[in-house]
Formats: structure tokens, C-alpha cells, sequence
């Protein structure tokens, strides 16, 4: 099944390279999110980090609740992007550590932006505190997402 | 990087574009894979049976709309297969550029 017979000529494995690179580049532009499922992502997950700003309401629906429909927001947003595209793009990057430094940096900045929302509103006064924040995320977000996009469009034109 | 090492499996060209297409994704849906690749459902199901055997990739079966769908994602061994294989494709293609100064000198 790995016998060494067969083996390409240097010319052609120049070409299987080719093909190679050809197909990676059709990988890339399919896995590349799109600006629409960005900002999708980016007003839902600075929804969490708003949920303590639920408290100035009069009529304040549960936090939980919201939490709740937020996160099953994201993963219906993300599910109907794979199942309109026919593709899932990598999660996370190759790597445990750099998976493991990605997720612990990504919930260290949420966890951040909403103890700053809680401080603003509780210490500050500020009772919308939670929105200014949840924007700052929302942006944050979109722009890893925009940054994310480019990316893999630029290495599935050059690579 | 992965030391070079030549497979018969991957390297077939539907094959090689296949587990080539599939390297960015988590998972690519059969349809996407059959339209990229330019081939009928029943090649890419021959060639995606092959890879399948040797473990380099797995099959997911799903619906949408009421329809089957089938989900290929390349395992970790085939990720790591593909891996070498390109590297010894990569040290291949290095000969075609030293040959002609050896030829010369």
C-alpha cells in the first residue's frame, strides 16, 4: 500500500505539486467565512458580553434565558453556514498548545470585556456599562473574523 | 516537518486533489468535493472509498432538507500521510533543478 514503486519523476512530481497547491487554493476560498457570517457571529457574541445591561430594564427577561438563546444562536448560525456551503472550515489552528492558547486567550479577553460591562454599571453607575462593552467585543469579533477572511483569501490567491 | 515518505494511496491525482482539497477544512459535503474536482459521483466514490480504507479519510452521514448528504474529513493519520507525502513530492521536484546543473558540471 506504501511500496516506494511508482515512484514520479522529478518533473512530475513538479506537476502533482502544482495540483497540490491548485486545490489547496479551492480549499481556502471555500473555508474563507464571509462577511455576513462575521458580523452574524460578532453581534451575537457581543450579546453576551451585553447580558449584565439586561438589568436596567423594567421588565428584564432572565439572563440565563438570554445567554441561552444566544449561545444557540451562534451555533445556528454556524451550522446553517456548513450546511449551505457543503464545507466546515478548521476551528481551531494546526497544534494542541496553539488551540488551547487560542481558546483560554479568546475567553480570557469575553471574560475581561464583561467583568469591565458589570464594573461600569455596578461601581460606575453607568447601568448601560454592559452595552458599551458588548460593542467593544462585537467589534473585536468582527474584526478576528474580517482578519480571518482576508487571510485565508490572500493565501488561496498566493500560496 | 514531516519526514518525506512516498504513498501510493494519496498519490493517485484524483486522490491527491481530494485530501489536497480537504487540508483547510474540517469537512467538505461529497457534492462540493464532486464539483470541485470535476468528476462523476461514482469516481469520487471509488476514490473516496480508497482513502477511506487505508484510514486516511472519514465518512458522515447527515439530511438537510429532507435530503441525504455525506460529509468527508480527512483523519489525523491522513492529514499526517498527506503531510509526508507532499514533503517527498516537495524533495522530488528539488531534483528536477539540481539534475540539469549536474548534467552540466
Amino acid at each position: 500500500m506504501h511500496s516506494s514503486q511508482d515512484r514520479p519523476t522529478p518533473t512530475e512530481a513538479r506537476d502533482s505539486l502544482a495540483s497540490v497547491d491548485a486545490s489547496r487554493r479551492a480549499g481556502l476560498r471555500l473555508a474563507a467565512p464571509t462577511r455576513r457570517f462575521g458580523a452574524a457571529i460578532a453581534l451575537l457574541a457581543g450579546g453576551l458580553v451585553a447580558t449584565p445591561a439586561l438589568e436596567a430594564l423594567t421588565f428584564a427577561p432572565s439572563k440565563g434565558i438570554v445567554t441561552l438563546f444566544l449561545i444557540i444562536g451562534m451555533a445556528l448560525v454556524i451550522n446553517a453556514r456548513k450546511e449551505r456551503t457543503g464545507t466546515a472550515p478548521k476551528e481551531f489552528p494546526d497544534g494542541r498548545w496553539r488551540t488551547v492558547l487560542m481558546v483560554v486567550g479568546a475567553s480570557a479577553v469575553f471574560l475581561l470585556l464583561f467583568a469591565a460591562g458589570v464594573a461600569l454599571r455596578d461601581a460606575g453607575g453607568l447601568a448601560w456599562g454592559p452595552l458599551l462593552t458588548g460593542a467593544i467585543g462585537a467589534l473585536l469579533v468582527f474584526a478576528l473574523s474580517e482578519s480571518e477572511r482576508r487571510d485565508y483569501l490572500a493565501r488561496s490567491a498566493a500560496e | 516537518m514531516p519526514e518525506p515518505r512516498f504513498d501510493t494511496v494519496i498519490h493517485a491525482p484524483n486522490r491527491l486533489q481530494i485530501c489536497a482539497l480537504l487540508t483547510p477544512l474540517d469537512e467538505a459535503e461529497f457534492q462540493v468535493l464532486r464539483d470541485e474536482l470535476g468528476v462523476s459521483d461514482s469516481v469520487l466514490s471509488k476514490h473516496i472509498k480508497q482513502l477511506v480504507e487505508a484510514g486516511y479519510v472519514r465518512l458522515r452521514k447527515s439530511t438537510y432538507e429532507g435530503r441525504p448528504r455525506t460529509w468527508a474529513k480527512l483523519t489525523r493519520d491522513g492529514r499526517r500521510a498527506f503531510s509526508a507525502h507532499v514533503e517527498e513530492l516537495r524533495r522530488l521536484a528539488a531534483l528536477a533543478d539540481e539534475l540539469p546543473a549536474a548534467s552540466d558540471s
